[in-house]
C-alpha cells in the first residue's frame, strides 16, 4: 500500500571518533505490494538498512521515500517511525512480557484510540486467521516459540500497516515450523496486499518470500534483482554464497584455439569457454580464477564410470572420494574430496553414496559459474541463459545408466 | 520532546549545584552573626580561620581516621562474613545470614545511637559483663580516650553488612565450575577465598570502599545523639553544624565546600568508572 | 579420616558464623527485651539480662512517638513516590538516547547522589525561610526530593538499562507516543526496580536526622528519628523509655527490612554493581 525509495542511503556510525561505514550509496526501490527480500552474511549491514526504513535509524546522506513522502533525509528523521505506520516483526519478537497475548496484539490499535469493540473485532480476525484465539489471554512467557512468532506478526498487522518489516523473523524457531511460519506470512501479505520487506541471511526465507532480493556485502549493493537471478546468475562469488551453496574450484585461464578460451582445474579437467559466453574483458594469459559450482549442477559416478563422457551437458571434473553424505528432506548432501585438491566441494545426490567410496565428479556445464581472483562474475550470463540446466529427467537416466 | 522527561529531574538537580554556588560565594565572605547583613568579601580569609581553628582540625582529622578505620575493618570483615556465607550449602540459610548483618543499615543512626549509649553504659551495660567477669573495663563512651573508638565500633557494625553483600555479590558472580573444579583439586576453603574469589572482587572493593566513605564522611547523627556536639567526638558534619548554631555561616559554607571537594575526589571517578556497568544494558 | 575433620571443619565454620550473627543481633536483642521492662526491672537488672515483660514504656513512648511517626509516614511516602517516579521518568530520557550530552547530564547526576547532604544547610535554611517554608511538610519533602531524586534517577537508569532496547522501539513502531512507551511498557517492566528505588528512599528519608534536624523548630513537625533525642539516656531517662523509642522508631524500616528486604538489598547492590549485581 506504499511504495519504498532509498535513492542513495549512507550509514556511518562515529564510535570514539572512529568511523564505521555501515551501509554505503544504497538504492533501491520497492513497489506497492511486493515482497522484497534483503540477503546478506552476518555484519553485512542489513538490520541497519531495515531500521533506516523503519525510522528507528536516519540515514547519514541519501533519502527514504513512503511514497513520494521524503520520511528522512541527510541524517534527519522527518517522519518519526510512530507516524510511518509500519508493522515490524522482530528477531526476538520483542513481545511485551507483561501483557496477554490479546493486549499485545490490541497495544498499537490502544496507542491509536481505537473503540474497544473494533479492536476486539480486529483482534479476534487476526488471532483467527494466524490460528492463535486459543491462546490470547496467555502472557508470551507461557506459549510456544511458534505462537509467540505468530502474535508478533498479528501485533505487527493489526493496526493494518501500509508496510510490514521483518527482521530475521524465522531464525529462533524450530526447523520443523519454519515453512508453516513462512506461508502463514506470505499468505498473509497477499491477503492484505501489504508491502513487505523481509532481511534473512536465510535463503529459504527470502526463496520462499521474496520477489525480489537486493544482496548487501559490506553495506555495498551487491546485486539486485529477481530472487532467482541471484541464484542463477550471481554477479559475484559472495552473492553467489550468500543466496545458496556454492563449492568453488582454483583454476587457471589460458587463451585457447581461436575465439576460446581455457580454464585448467587440476591436471585433469580443462574447461572450454567461448569468448562472447564472457564478459568483455579478456583476461591475460595464466589468470587465476575461479570456478564455481551449485550443489545440484554436479553429478557423482562411480570411478571410471563412463556413462557421461562425450555427453554435451557434463563435464568431468575429476577424480576423487566420498567425504561424508549426510542427509536432508529427500535429498543427499555428498562432501567430496577431489585428487589434488584442498577443498570440499559440495553435491545433492538423489541416492546415499558410501562414505570414502571412490567417484568422478561430473558438472553440468552451463551451471558453472566463473569468478576472478577478486570473486566477480566473468560470465556475459545473457549467452549462457538460454541453456540454463538439462532436466533432471536427463540426469535419472544418466545416473540410473551407471 | 523526549527532553520533557528529564526536565523535573533537572528542576531539582539545579537546586543542588545553586547550593554549591552559594556556598562557594559565602566561603569567601564573613556571613556571621558579626555581619549578618552585607557581608564583606575577605577572599580566602574564612578558609583559613577556619584551618587554623583547632576544633575544626580535630574534626578533620578525626573524621579520617574514623574513615580509615571504618574502611579497613568494614572491607575485612564484610570479606570474611561474605566467605563464611558463601560456603554455607543451604540457600536459605545464605539469604538469612545476608540479611542478619544488613539489618543495622535499615535502622537509623539515630536509634543505633540511642541503643548503644545504654550498651556503653559502664554500669548496666556490656561492661557491666567484663566487671562480673573480672576482665579489663571499657570506659566506652564516657571517656574521651575511647569514644571515638566506641562510635566507631558502632558504625563498624552498621555498615559491615553493607560491605558483606557487595562482597557476596561479586563470589557469586564467579562462574560455579571454577569453584567446583578448584574443590575437585582439593583446593582449602582460604586458597579459594584469596586465590579465586578476591581477584574477581575488585569491583566490590570499590564500591565497598567508595559508599561506606561517603556514609563515613558526612557522620553526623551518630556521634550528635550519642554524644552531643562533643568536642571528643565531633566529626566534619558536626563542625559544620556547630559553626551554623553559633551563626558563623561563612565558615560552614567553608566546611561544606571542603567536604565536597573531598567527596568529589572520591564520586567523580567512580561515577566515570560506574556510569559503564550502570548503564550498559542488554 | 577425612570425615571426622569434615565435620570438625562444618562445625567450626557454622560457629564462627553464629558468633558474629550473635554479636550483630545483641542491639535488637536489648531493644527488645529492655523496651519491655517495667520501671522496677529496669533499675534492678542489667540491659543483657531480660525480666518480666512490662509493655508499659512501649505505650508512653508509642503515645509521645505517634505525631513523629505520622510525620515521618507523610515524609518519607511522599519522597519516595516523588522521587522514584520523577526518577523514572528522567531514566527513560536517558534509556532512550545516548548522546554526549546525555552521558554528561548522568554523570552530574550520579554525582549528586552522592553528595553529602549537610553542605546545603546554610542555603537551604535561607531559601525555605523566605519562602515561608520552613518548618512545613512542602518545605521538607522539597528539601528531601532535591537530595533523593539524584539516586532515584540514578537507580531508576540502572534498572531500566535491563529492558530490551527491541521491546522499546517495537512500542514505537506500534504508534505509542513516549508517555504511552513509558507508562505502558518502560514503566511497568521496571516495576520491580521502582519497589526497590521506592524502599531504598523510604528508608533513608524515614531514617534522615540532619534535615529535619535544621528544618524543624517545633515538636509538631519532629520526625521519628529526630524525637530520639530526647531519650538519649540524659539525666533521669531510664533505659527501658530509650530502648522503646528506638524500638518504636526503627519499627516501621525494620518491618520494610524484613518483609521487602530482598528489594532494599537489590537497589544496594544495583547502586554499586549495576542491575544484574
Ligand atoms: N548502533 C550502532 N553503532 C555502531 N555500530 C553499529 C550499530 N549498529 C550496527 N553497527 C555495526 O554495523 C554493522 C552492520 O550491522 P547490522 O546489524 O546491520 O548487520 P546485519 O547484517 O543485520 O548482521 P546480522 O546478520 O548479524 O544481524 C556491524 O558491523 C555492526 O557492528
Ligand atoms: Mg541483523
Amino acid at each position: 500500500m506504499v511504495k519504498i525509495g532509498l535513492e542513495n542511503v549512507t550509514k556511518i556510525f562515529t564510535k570514539k571518533k572512529l568511523e564505521n561505514k555501515v551501509l554505503d550509496d544504497i538504492s533501491f526501490e520497492v513497489a506497492d505490494g511486493n515482497f522484497f527480500g534483503i540477503i546478506g552474511q552476518s555484519g553485512a549491514g542489513k538490520t541497519t538498512l531495515l531500521r533506516i526504513i523503519a525510522g528507528l535509524e536516519g540515514p547519514t546522506h541519501g533519502k527514504v521515500k513512503f511514497d513520494n513522502t521524503v520520511v528522512a533525509e541527510e541524517g534527519k528523521i522527518k517522519v518519526p517511525i510512530e507516524e510511518r505506520n509500519i508493522g515490524m516483526v522482530f528477531q526476538t519478537w520483542a513481545l511485551y512480557p507483561h501483557l496477554t497475548s490479546y493486549d499485545n496484539i490490541a497495544f498499537p490499535l490502544r496507542a491509536k484510540k481505537m473503540d474497544e469493540n473494533d479492536i476486539e473485532s480486529t483482534v479476534l480476525h487476526l488471532a483467527k486467521m494466524l490460528g492463535i484465539t486459543e491462546i490470547l489471554v496467555r502472557k508470551p512467557g507461557r506459549i510456544s516459540g511458534g505462537q509467540q512468532q505468530r502474535v508478533a506478526v498479528a501485533r505487527a498487522l493489526s493496526k493494518s500497516p501500509s508496510l510490514l518489516l521483518l527482521d530475521e523473523p524465522f531464525s529462533n524457531l524450530d526447523a520443523t515450523i519454519k515453512d508453516n511460519a513462512r506461508s502463514l506470512i506470505r499468505t498473509v501479505q497477499k491477503e492484505l496486499s501489504i508491502t513487505a520487506i523481509i532481511v534473512s541471511h536465510d535463503p529459504a526465507d527470502i526463496f520462499s518470500l521474496a520477489s525480489d532480493t537486493l544482496a548487501i556485502t559490506d553495506g555495498r549493493n551487491a546485486q539486485m534483482g529477481r530472487t532467482s537471478d541471484l541464484y542463477h546468475k550471481p554477479s559475484n562469488l559472495t552473492v553467489a554464497r550468500s543466496i545458496g551453496e556454492m563449492s568453488v574450484i582454483q583454476g587457471l585461464m589460458t587463451q585457447g584455439s581461436g575465439k576460446d578460451v581455457e580454464v585448467k582445474l587440476g591436471d585433469r579437467c580443462k574447461l572450454g569457454f567461448r569468448r562472447d559466453e564472457l564478459i568483455a574483458i579478456v583476461p591475460e594469459n595464466n589468470t587465476e580464477v575461479r570456478v564455481g559450482f551449485r550443489p545440484e549442477s554436479l553429478e557423482v559416478l562411480e570411478e571410471n564410470n563412463t556413462a557421461l563422457k562425450g555427453s554435451d551437458y557434463w563435464v568431468l571434473i575429476g577424480n576423487g572420494f566420498v567425504k561424508i553424505c549426510s542427509y536432508s528432506a529427500g535429498i543427499f548432501r555428498v562432501l567430496i574430496r577431489l585428487d589434488g585438491l584442498d577443498d570440499d566441494i559440495a553435491v545433492s545426490s538423489d541416492v546415499s553414496i558410501d562414505t570414502d567410496s571412490r567417484i568422478s565428479l561430473y558438472a553440468k556445464r552451463d551451471d558453472l559459474k566463473l569468478f576472478d581472483s577478486n570473486g566477480n562474475s566473468m560470465l556475459n550470463y545473457s549467452m549462457s541463459l538460454g541453456k540454463q540446466g538439462s532436466s533432471n529427467d536427463e540426469r535419472r537416466r544418466i545416473y540410473a545408466s551407471t | 520532546m523526549t527532553f520533557l522527561f528529564v526536565v523535573p529531574t533537572l528542576f531539582f538537580a539545579a537546586f543542588l549545584i545553586y547550593f554549591i554556588i552559594w556556598n562557594l560565594y559565602y566561603s569567601f565572605l564573613d556571613y556571621s552573626i558579626l555581619h549578618a547583613h552585607n557581608p564583606p568579601f575577605v577572599g580566602f580569609g574564612t578558609y583559613s580561620s577556619v584551618l587554623g581553628d583547632p576544633l575544626f582540625v580535630t574534626a578533620f582529622g578525626r573524621t579520617m581516621l574514623w574513615v580509615v578505620v571504618c574502611l579497613a575493618v568494614t572491607n575485612a570483615l564484610g570479606i570474611l562474613i561474605a566467605s563464611l556465607i558463601f560456603f554455607l550449602e543451604n540457600g536459605k540459610l545464605k539469604s538469612v545470614y545476608n540479611s542478619l548483618f544488613l539489618y543495622p543499615i535499615s535502622i537509623s543512626l539515630a536509634a543505633s545511637a540511642v541503643i548503644w549509649t545504654w550498651l556503653y553504659n559502664p554500669q548496666e551495660g556490656i561492661n557491666s559483663i567484663f566487671v562480673a567477669l573480672h576482665l579489663p573495663t571499657f570506659s566506652g563512651l564516657s571517656s574521651p580516650s575511647t569514644s571515638e573508638l566506641s562510635l566507631i565500633i558502632v558504625s563498624i557494625w552498621i555498615y559491615s553488612g553493607l560491605s558483606a553483600i557487595f562482597y557476596y555479590s561479586s563470589f557469586q558472580g564467579v562462574p560455579s565450575q571454577v569453584i567446583e573444579s578448584a574443590r575437585a583439586d582439593a583446593a582449602k576453603a582460604h586458597t579459594i577465598v584469596f586465590k579465586i574469589l578476591l581477584p574477581e572482587a575488585k569491583n566490590a572493593f570499590i564500591v565497598a570502599t567508595v559508599t561506606i566513605f561517603l556514609f563515613v564522611l558526612r557522620m553526623f547523627s551518630l556521634p550528635y545523639v550519642a554524644t552531643g556536639l562533643d568536642p571528643f567526638t565531633m566529626t566534619l558534619a558536626e563542625q559544620m553544624f556547630n559553626y551554623f548554631t553559633t551563626e558563623f555561616f561563612s565558615k560552614a559554607s567553608v566546611v561544606s565546600i571542603i567536604v565536597v571537594i573531598i567527596a568529589a575526589a572520591v564520586i567523580v571517578p567512580y561515577a566515570l568508572f560506574g556510569v559503564k556497568r550502570w548503564i550498559s544494558g542488554d | 579420616m577425612i570425615r571426622p575433620l569434615k565435620i570438625a571443619k562444618k562445625t567450626i565454620h557454622h560457629a564462627i558464623l553464629i558468633i558474629l550473627a550473635a554479636l550483630w543481633l545483641i542491639p535488637v536483642y536489648t531493644m527488645l527485651i529492655d523496651g519491655m521492662k517495667s520501671a522496677g526491672g529496669v533499675l534492678t537488672t542489667p540491659i543483657l539480662q531480660p525480666t518480666g515483660l512490662s509493655f508499659t514504656p512501649l505505650i508512653t513512648v508509642s503515645s509521645a512517638l505517634e505525631l513523629p511517626i505520622v510525620n515521618s509516614l507523610i515524609l518519607a511516602i511522599a519522597t519516595a513516590t516523588i522521587s522514584t517516579f520523577i526518577g523514572a521518568l528522567a531514566a527513560f530520557y536517558f534509556y532512550k538516547g545516548r548522546s554526549w550530552t546525555n552521558n554528561t547530564v548522568f554523570v552530574i547526576i550520579a554525582i549528586a547522589t552522592f553528595i553529602p547532604y549537610q553542605i546545603t544547610l546554610v542555603p537551604i535554611t535561607e531559601i525555605l525561610s523566605t519562602l515561608g517554608l520552613f518548618n512545613t511538610y512542602p518545605g521538607l519533602i522539597f528539601t528531601f526530593v532535591i537530595f533523593h531524586l539524584p539516586g532515584g534517577a540514578l537507580l531508576m537508569t540502572i534498572f531500566m538499562s535491563n529492558l530490551p532496547k527491541s521491546i522499546v522501539e517495537s512500542a514505537r513502531a506500534d504508534g505509542a507516543s513516549d508517555w504511552i512507551v513509558f507508562s505502558k511498557v518502560a514503566f511497568p517492566l521496571t516495576l520491580a526496580g521502582a519497589v526497590s528505588t521506592f524502599i531504598l528512599t523510604f528508608v533513608e528519608v524515614w531514617n534522615n536526622f540532619f534535615i529535619p534536624l535544621v528544618l524543624t523548630s517545633t515538636p509538631n513537625m519532629y520526625t521519628a528519628s529526630i524525637s530520639l533525642l530526647s531519650y538519649t539516656g540524659g539525666y533521669g531517662t531510664l533505659y527501658n523509655d530509650s530502648f522503646a523509642a528506638a524500638l518504636v522508631a526503627s519499627l516501621i524500616p525494620l518491618l520494610v527490612f524484613v518483609l521487602l528486604g530482598r528489594y532494599f538489598m537489590r537497589g544496594f547492590l544495583a547502586l554499586g554493581s549495576g542491575s544484574k549485581g
